[in-house]
């Protein structure tokens, strides 16, 4: 480093004339949006404070120390620019068309601001606003965004990791919750092994120590949708009393509790104990399974204001979710339930091989 | 007459803390008005006197000595603003380059803007492959020092004996101050205040708190000499104003004070100077403080709780006052930390709170200053 001399005095000063650390109002910048419900597009207004302005674009022209609204107007098509540059307004993939109004200032307790108004045609309403302004050249810079909509405000914070708002209008909380349980039972991958043990015998009963075919493939869907309904019941329950915060199970036992739960239903299947009421092997196990539901449930954060309608609208989306499931592999596995061989080549196996899996997954969960 | 001084203290209490609750609840939901100057000539701004000479196009080209001017603007302004820009400079090199000038450069922004984990990792790294670089060690003391690790201090400032002897000189007299030796930190500090380099003048300033903490009458002349050693540093400038406002001169303090300043520290001390003496925009600056802090916390940073905690002192909330100087107490532990967590825990009628401060004491050899 060419300046590595001069460097080096500078530290031995800087250490010495560091007697007391600093903590110090940063730079903020405070974006309003408004938007009406159905519009596209909407209608902004950014506060930069003078002082970044001033860092940026040098308004103070005379250089006296002093910046005068005739100075701050002067640069007004500076500042507009400045401040588009910094925000990218899109709808759908495409840029919205941004128009500036009149500059106007603001008194913040930290400083005046600059108020620069900005008006977003889009093509439609599902508006999306990339916030860049002054992130590359202040790591401490933030923006308080304020959206407004429908006489409700929400306030979020962007900075130099979160960059980005969607400014469409939210879901309401029961569609919003119904699809996060549906979302949640297609990713959940142990709640989905412990359902396609189930699902793999639903095609038989156990009559005379063997399995036997149980009938058409509605029958084979009722016994399914009884399973699957009983062990939406049952995690309705602990899910409920654990996002009430009513119960607070370990969330470590309850993860493997899970799966051993996919151990012994696929096990089940292998040598079989609850050969009759399956429904009730869902249940029971369902009951822990829930209290893994609420952990998931407890990230998402329940609204205050609409705790039942969430937790309804979620275990509805969970019971949609398994159904889904069960109706795309229940065809297939009524199908090939019709090969002799179905219980010794593929039943067992593959609830071996659950089991195998299920095994895994509780040693790493005891040992992780 | 006590009456009327004692109701005239309650109500000034008292709108201090309704302004603090409503700093805390309409943060956001009363922006301030929008309007349009009447004409050109409307001052709306003074450009803060930290920005003279601020090269950003420099910096970020990487210029030669961009970087140590930046610094030393950043050090002698404390200004939040500057610090941000010289961050994302040193954001943007590589995270591990093995430059010692780099690491030293992150490592000081790091414990100026609190970030003291950050910056102790950073001098460690450097010393694990350089442990003769005087810069790191003289910075490591003094991060010890501010976190109250005062044995690590004193190794540091033992391994500097050899390499920077006035730096070795400087860090055992602050080591001594802290550990309460006042008369051995006086004498320490009395052989470096010879000539202008930056050692002689932070000696100086130390040796102006050393009296002022010892009500020793040479303190204001101390004070006076530092600040004018360092025109346009903001330590030797609060430190004085502090001085002044303690000792019943809360007007002289506002007379060195300016008037608008960026960094909050000087901002808080205008204000506990203008309460103090009553002037007419004390409550306008105590308002200004308190949204200032809803602001920082809207934004996601916490405000320095010592300051906070002042505060909170200010308008009697002493259970917050307490809370917040136990708060700072937890991170930094330099001489007024400790004497505010001693202040909140009297006010709020706590002794309590004060034994981990004793037991702290105890384990780093921290006695009662003689004369103190």
């Amino acid at each position: 480093m060419a300046d590595s001399r001069f460097l080096h005095a500078l530290f031995l000063l800087l250490c010495a004339l560091a007697p007391h650390s600093a903590a110090h109002s940063l730079s903020v910048a405070y974006l309003h949006v408004d938007q009406a419900s159905g519009s596209n597009g909407a209608t902004l207004t950014l506060d930069v404070a003078l002082a970044d302005l001033e860092l940026e674009l040098g308004i103070d022209a005379d250089g006296n120390g002093a910046i005068t609204w005739g100075e701050l107007r002067g640069r007004s098509a500076d500042v507009a620019e400045f401040i588009r540059s910094g925000l990218k307004i899109e709808a759908g993939g495409s840029p919205c068309r941004v128009s500036a109004g009149a500059l106007a200032v603001r008194e913040y307790a930290d400083g005046m601001y600059a108020h620069q108004p900005l008006i977003a045609a889009c093509s439609s309403d599902d508006v999306t606003l990339a916030y860049d302004l002054l992130l590359d050249r202040d790591a401490q810079h933030r923006a308080i965004l304020v959206i407004g909509r429908d006489g409700k405000t929400t306030t979020s914070v962007l900075d130099a990791n979160h960059r980005t708002a969607n400014l469409a209008a939210p879901r309401g909380t029961f569609e919003s919750f119904a699809r996060e349980g549906v979302h949640h039972i297609l990713i959940g991958y142990d709640h989905l092994a412990f359902l396609a043990s189930l699902l793999l015998a639903v095609a038989f009963v156990r009559r005379d120590g063997r399995w036997q075919r149980a009938g058409s493939l509605w029958q084979s869907f009722r016994r399914a949708a009884i399973i699957v309904t009983a062990f939406t019941v049952a995690h309705s329950v602990t899910l409920s009393l654990a996002a009430l915060g009513l119960v607070s199970p370990a969330g470590r036992a309850v993860e493997a509790l899970i799966a051993l739960s996919v151990v012994l239903a696929a096990l089940n299947n292998v040598f079989p104990v609850v050969v009759r009421r399956l429904w009730l092997l869902a249940m029971g196990f369902g009951l822990v399974h829930g209290f893994g539901f609420a952990g998931a449930l407890g990230e998402l954060g329940i609204p205050r204001d609409a705790r039942l309608t969430a937790l309804f609208a979620f275990n509805v989306g969970v019971e949609l979710g398994q159904l889904a499931v069960a109706a795309v592999a229940l065809p297939v596995i009524h199908a090939l339930s019709g090969w002799r061989h179905y219980v010794r080549w593929l039943m067992i196996p593959l609830s071996l091989l659950i089991a195998l899996l299920g095994a895994w997954w509780f040693f790493d969960r005891i040992t992780g | 007459m006590r009456s009327t001084a004692c109701w005239a203290v309650r109500k000034t209490a008292a709108s201090i803390a309704a302004l603090l609750l409503l700093g805390a609840s309409l943060a956001h939901a009363t922006a301030p008005p929008i309007f349009v100057p009447a004409d050109d000539s409307v001052v709306l701004a003074r450009v803060p006197q930290s920005f003279g000479g601020w090269q950003q196009d420099q910096l970020t080209s990487g210029a030669p000595g961009a970087l140590s001017a930046a610094m030393a603007q950043v050090s002698r302004s404390g200004d939040a603003r500057l610090a941000g820009r010289l961050q994302k400079h040193l954001d943007g090199l590589p995270a591990d380059t093995m430059d010692a000038d780099v690491i030293l450069a992150r490592a000081w922004l790091a414990q100026h803007q609190h970030r003291f984990d950050d910056s102790r990792q950073q001098l460690d790294r450097l010393l694990a492959g350089q442990p003769g670089n005087d810069n790191a060690l003289a910075m490591r003391a003094h991060l010890s020092l501010t976190q109250g690790r005062l044995r690590d201090a004193q190794k540091d400032c033992a391994a500097l004996l050899f390499i920077e002897p006035r730096q070795a000189t400087l860090c055992a007299g602050r080591l001594a101050g802290r550990r309460g030796d006042w008369d051995a930190a006086e004498r320490v500090l009395s052989r470096l205040q010879v000539g202008d380099d930056a050692v002689a003048r932070d000696a100086r300033l130390l040796s102006a708190e050393l009296a002022g903490a010892r009500g020793d009458a040479v303190a204001g002349e101390r004070f006076t000499a530092a600040r004018a050693a360092a025109p346009g540093d903001w330590r030797p400038l609060l430190a004085h104003a502090r001085w002044l406002r303690r000792n019943g001169r809360a007007s002289d303090a506002l007379a060195i004070l300016p008037q608008d300043s960026t960094h909050d520290g000087l901002a808080l001390e205008r204000a506990m100077a203008a309460a103090a003496v009553k002037a007419p925009d004390a409550q306008r600056l105590l308002s200004r403080l308190v949204a200032r802090y809803a602001a920082a916390r809207q934004a996601g940073a916490n405000p320095e709780s010592r300051d906070e905690s002042e505060l909170a002192l200010l308008a009697g909330d002493s259970v917050r006052a307490l809370e917040l100087a136990k708060e700072n107490f937890a991170t930094q532990r330099d001489m007024e930390d400790v004497e505010l967590l001693e202040r909140a825990a009297a006010v709020a009628q706590r002794p309590d709170a004060l034994v981990m401060l004793r037991e702290w004491e105890r384990l780093e050899g921290v006695r009662q200053p003689a004369g103190g």
